[in-house]
């Protein structure tokens, strides 16, 4: 069973490094990107199983890339990672296509078995989502 | 009521009664009967002087003498009538007064006298005389029988006509009009004026006729000549007497001005004279006559002179251009018609003050006028300039409250996507760390790192909290109503409240400064209505039409005095909402009143031009 393909963008280096040593024993990162653009790109050109990306991105910022790689067709999964934990942020997105809503700061407990979640075929929804 | 009116009316008729019982008794003991007083003016009654005189007499006779008289006058006509006029007046008086007595008689000029004492013994025997004339009888005459008082009647030919000559100094010739039945009357003046004609040419003007004298008048050369109208007896004149005819035809028809001796004449046309007064010849010598009646025997009285003024017709002076200050000091003018300015001097003078006070008092409210329009302008300037600083004070505050959210935005931003964001980083590497190979997993070293993440988290929601409330990050991503119910939903677990939100229409395409706006707006009524009105039900409505977005946070507290508030400089909440609402262009409307909780409605346009 070949590991699944995961493309990661964060904005931050610091995350972004973070989150390939806690992915890339579990899965196969294809690319770590720092902007919606290059996240564009590296889906189009790469075409992952799974996108994990931040929301808030210079350029473009991941809900914007998401949205362009929905219009253009992509059947990569979205997992969005973010500080944002909004009840009704993450509704809106899951309502548009994205597949699982991850707390950044739970990355380390959650995204793994999220990312598992999506593969088969489930949303996830981190449990620390306030209303704010 | 009816007997205390009675009394002034009984004492009124008991003094009208004793009055007329009384009285009349004691003036009956006292009284005397009427003195009877005759007097005999020369010439008809229509003769220039005989009414002045005779007025005059009366006048005093009746009104002064306190003694009843019965008055009566005759007039002897010889010189209209000759002799046969005397002897008829002597008939005449015979039989009219028979059996009266006489107590004066009075004698008007020389002719009268001649008739009195010439019939004395018929007609007033034993009645003493009061003489007026011009001739004083000698000093026997005026002792013999019941005695003479005389006033001499003076005539200032000489004095009139020296004046007549200072007056005009180029009169070269003089006509003297002195006709007289009495050719000792004309010679005794020709010998008076005599002493002139080394001076000027003396010229008697003689005439049949008025006409003919007339006629040689007219003739005086201008300029050089004057008349000086003296007396003119035995002229035929016009057949209507007027006693003041002569003068009047000489004065009308001389070309040069007229000087006469007789007071009577000036008003005729005559410039003037030394003249005698007839009025007071006629006060004189029935005053005379008074004394007379009262005891006094006629030769005890002294002899009187009648006064011999200066006198001018003002009107005359003026005609013949006499300046008045060179006439004699005493001098009387009559008919002086003062000028205008004569007249109401006193008036005029008065008129100008008030007009000149009036004037002034125009020119003082004028500047004055002036002064208020130019502290009007100047209070207007700085209403201006006033105008111009509060709104630039406006567009301040307003750009202090863009500075401030720009500026919190600008934190939350860094905290949020910076300090938030290594705190991910750091919580990922301490997960990762922990579950790396190695010594890491000694239990201590885990526990340390459970605790290093757990504090991570616990500092990430701090700073995240810290972070919203300086600045929704949501609001960004997900809009005005998510961001707004989010905030609700905070409210309410924070404080323990109920915070109803509901929220209509589209908000995606509304500017995010403005989106911040309703944020703010909301964030502090809902802040004031907790902090302040101790709230515990609250509502928030965003609600977006085509061109408007509507807020309406309403809530249960106290409420407060609006104005109240307003007029102590306003609580700072309310000025940040009305500014934040003026920023965008809304207006706010609030609704409350101490114990009616508050409702704040800002509307804004959807479109909204954010200037400042």
């Amino acid at each position: 069973m070949s590991r699944a393909r995961v493309l990661i963008a964060d904005d931050h280096a610091f995350v972004l490094e973070g989150l390939v040593n806690l992915l890339k024993d579990r899965f196969e990162v294809v690319a770590a990107v720092t902007d919606g653009h290059l996240l564009v790109d590296a889906a189009t050109r790469l075409r992952p199983d799974v996108i994990v990306t931040d929301i808030s991105m210079p350029g473009l910022n991941g809900i914007e890339a998401f949205e362009r790689l929905k219009a253009a067709g992509s059947e990569a999964r979205v997992i969005v990672l973010t500080l944002h934990a909004d009840v009704d942020l993450a509704a809106s997105l899951v309502q548009s296509g994205v597949r699982g809503y991850v707390a950044k700061m739970q990355a380390v407990s959650e995204l793994v078995p999220a990312i598992e979640q999506v593969l088969a075929g489930q949303v996830y929804l981190t449990p620390t989502l306030t209303n704010y | 009521m009816t007997g205390f009116r009675i009394r002034p009316w009984l004492s009124a008729a008991t003094a009208v009664v004793a009055t007329v019982f009384v009285c009349p008794a004691i003036v009956a003991a006292q009284e005397r009967p009427p003195r009877t007083v005759l007097t005999i003016h020369a010439g008809s009654q229509f003769f220039p002087a005989n009414p002045v005189l005779d007025a005059a007499i009366r006048e005093v006779l009746l009104s002064r003498g306190g003694m009843p008289i019965d008055y009566y006058t005759e007039y002897i006509e010889t010189d209209r009538f000759g002799p046969v006029a005397s002897a008829a007046l002597v008939d005449y008086v015979r039989r009219k007064y028979e059996g009266r007595h006489f107590d004066v008689v009075l004698a008007m000029t020389n002719y009268a006298l001649q008739f009195v004492l010439e019939n004395r013994d018929e007609l007033f025997p034993g009645v003493p005389i009061a003489f007026a004339g011009i001739a004083v009888p000698g000093e026997a005459a005026r002792r013999a029988a019941s005695g003479i008082a005389v006033v001499r009647i003076g005539s200032a030919y000489v004095e009139t006509l020296k004046l007549a000559l200072q007056l005009h100094p180029t009169t070269e010739r003089v006509f003297v009009m002195a006709r007289s039945a009495s050719q000792e009357n004309v010679d005794a003046v020709r010998a008076q004026l005599s002493a002139f004609s080394r001076q000027v040419q003396l010229t008697f003007v003689e005439g049949k006729t008025m006409a003919d004298v007339l006629e040689t008048i007219r003739a005086a050369p201008p300029q050089k000549s004057i008349v000086l109208h003296l007396w003119q007896r035995g002229t035929e004149t016009q057949e209507l007497p007027d006693p003041l005819g002569v003068a009047r035809s000489v004065a009308e028809a001389s070309p040069v001005p007229v000087y006469g001796t007789v007071d009577i004449n000036i008003g005729t046309g005559i410039v003037g004279g030394v003249v005698r007064g007839t009025r007071e010849t006629g006060i004189q010598v029935a005053e005379m006559a008074l004394k007379i009646l009262e005891g006094t025997r006629p030769q005890d009285i002294p002899i009187a002179d009648t006064p011999l003024v200066p006198t001018f017709d003002w009107r005359q002076l003026k005609r013949w251009g006499i300046d008045p200050a060179r006439l004699p000091p005493g001098s009387q003018l009559l008919f002086f018609t003062p000028t205008v300015w004569e007249r109401y001097r006193t008036y005029i003078i008065a008129t100008i003050l008030v007009v000149a006070a009036q004037l002034l008092a125009i020119a003082g409210l004028l500047v004055q006028r002036a002064r208020r329009r130019r502290a009007e302008e100047m209070v207007m300037a700085r209403e201006a300039t006033i105008r111009t600083s509060y709104q630039r004070i406006r567009q301040l505050a307003g750009r202090l409250i863009t500075a401030q959210d720009a500026a919190r935005t600008s934190i939350a931003r860094d905290l949020h996507d910076g300090v938030c964001q290594e705190l991910a980083s750091v919580s990922i590497a301490v997960g990762n760390l922990k579950s790396s190979a190695g010594s890491i997993q000694d239990a201590q070293t885990q526990q340390t790192l459970s605790r290093i993440h757990r504090e991570t988290l616990e500092m990430f929601e701090g700073i995240r909290r810290l972070s919203h409330d300086l600045h929704p990050a949501s609001l960004r991503l997900v809009g005005a109503t998510t961001a707004l119910r989010g905030h609700c939903a905070e409210i309410e677990k924070r404080h323990g409240v109920q915070v109803r939100f509901t929220a209509g229409g589209d908000f995606s395409d509304l500017d995010p400064d403005i989106s911040v706006c309703f944020f703010r707006i909301a964030q502090e009524a809902l802040r004031n209505g907790i902090a302040h009105g101790g709230a515990r039900q609250l509502s928030v409505s965003l609600v977006r039409s085509d061109a408007h977005v509507d807020l309406t946070v309403t809530d249960d507290g106290r409420g407060f005095d609006l104005e109240g508030v307003r007029g102590h400089g306003g609580g700072l909440g309310l000025v940040s909402i009305e500014e934040r609402a003026h920023a965008i262009g809304g207006d706010v409307r609030i609704v409350t009143a101490p114990g009616r909780g508050t409702t704040v409605h800002v509307r804004a346009p959807a479109a909204s031009v954010v200037g400042v």
